[in-house]
């Protein structure tokens, strides 16, 4: 057997597999990067204009998630998220559930990836001139219409950046699922590597394909970033 | 939660504090050695050497560090054995050790992400300078070692906090690899 049989698309070839744990990977880093985002939203706006405690709170979590190592808060919401939520359930009557390994990984890694958005979002928002928030007000606009039509053009410049540099995270942060046993593209990897004693093609292999997926990714938020920017003046 | 428990695992936490920090030194020396002429040869170098660099540069930092460690670990520590010069070599203490290969992953990783960082540190440096420097007829390694480096070196201080920081914060990378650290 060479390395072209073991990368082929049909067994005993492990391109299938590989392809799969690759979708699988986009498809938790895409969710992780909505739930993400979406904490980052509400989390900016409680940030920036929010009650005192809210402030305090949201201060807490994004400090403390932003300075764990990734793969110990991984390691540490997945199995005690898991562990707490099934003992609400049994006091609350309903009995323990299996938790979908693709919704804990969902949730674990938009947690960690709303702290870092929350930051990003803020600084993005606290970079519009206050002038043109305070004229669209004086328009009369609703706070969802200000949001649609002033803030968010306006902060996106501002934000596309720091986001492009998450998404890359989400997509590498997600090959820490792998250690809590989800199968994604790293442990089907290392499980290719493991039964056919291949590892340094297996590997390799992996690194290719999550190498295409930031290299297509970074393409994909260079053209982004174009386009929010249009009629911007150029920098330099 | 029993906090208790943790009284008894005093020692092994220290032991682990210790190769955690251990691992972030060694880490970020080295690799800040790999990454200044990395960073270097994209600013001046010749074209073969400049894409190289960006090459390197582009791989780590577009591939997630856990499968790099992998990459090291099981598939150069499947190699080595086989060779058996290496097996009988003063060095094969070392080369068994999952610290050996996680240190070596994540020098080769800072200098990647470093290796960026310097380049554009020595880019900024004002021409001028360095126009100023050569017109005084210094050599390129003495304009490099009097000016070029010192200059860029304090630009990138605040950057290397930073990513010393993000090393730190990636060495539990290292405890899927045998590792015993924090």
């Amino acid at each position: 057997m060479n390395w072209l049989d073991l990368l082929a698309w049909n067994p005993p070839g492990w391109g299938r597999n590989l392809f799969f744990g690759a979708i699988s990977t986009l498809e938790i880093s895409f969710c992780a990067y909505a739930l993400g985002l979406l904490i980052g939203l509400l989390g900016a706006r409680g940030k920036l204009n929010g009650g005192k405690l809210t402030k305090r709170l949201l201060e807490w979590y994004t400090t403390i998630v932003r300075s764990v190592p990734e793969l110990l808060l991984i390691v540490i919401l997945f199995y005690t998220g898991t562990q707490g939520l099934n003992e609400l359930l049994v006091k609350l009557g309903i009995g323990p559930i299996r938790i979908n390994g693709f919704i804990a990984a969902v949730a674990v890694l938009g947690v960690v990836q709303g702290a870092y958005s929350t930051e990003v979002l803020r600084g993005a928002i606290k970079a519009i001139p206050v002038g043109q928030i305070e004229a669209a007000k004086a328009y009369g606009m609703s706070p969802f219409l200000l949001f649609r039509r002033i803030t968010l053009p306006s902060m996106l410049p501002y934000a596309i950046p720091g986001l492009s540099n998450l998404w890359l995270n989400a997509t590498k942060d997600s090959a820490l699922i792998s250690v809590v046993g989800y199968l994604e593209l790293t442990k089907i990897t290392q499980q290719a590597a493991g039964y056919t004693k291949w590892y340094i093609t297996f590997y390799c292999a992996a690194a290719l394909i999550y190498l295409i997926i930031s290299l297509a990714s970074l393409q994909g938020f260079g053209m982004l970033d174009r386009y929010v920017r249009r009629g911007q003046p150029k920098v330099r | 939660m029993d906090f208790t428990i943790l009284i008894k695992f005093v020692p092994l936490i220290v032991t682990g504090l210790w190769y955690t920090i251990l691992l972030l030194v060694l880490s970020v020396f080295f690799g800040m050695i790999l990454a200044i002429p990395i960073g270097l040869v994209q600013v001046t170098g010749p074209k073969p050497l400049a894409w190289l660099a960006v090459g390197f540069c582009t791989v780590i930092r577009g591939t997630p560090l856990l499968v790099q460690l992998y990459l090291l670990y099981y598939g150069l520590g499947s190699l080595f054995p086989q060779i058996p010069w290496i097996r009988h070599s003063f060095l094969w203490p070392v080369l068994r050790e999952g610290f050996f290969y996680a240190t070596l992953a994540f020098t080769l990783s800072f200098a990647g992400y470093e290796g960026a960082v310097m380049k554009g540190a020595f880019a900024s440096v004002p021409k001028g300078e360095l126009e100023a420097a050569r017109a005084f007829g210094m050599s390129p390694f003495t304009v490099l070692r009097r000016i070029w480096f010192p200059r860029a070196f304090r630009i990138v201080l605040p950057t290397l906090g930073g990513e010393t920081i993000l090393q730190l914060k990636a060495t539990p990378i290292a405890a899927m690899v045998t590792v015993v650290e924090l």
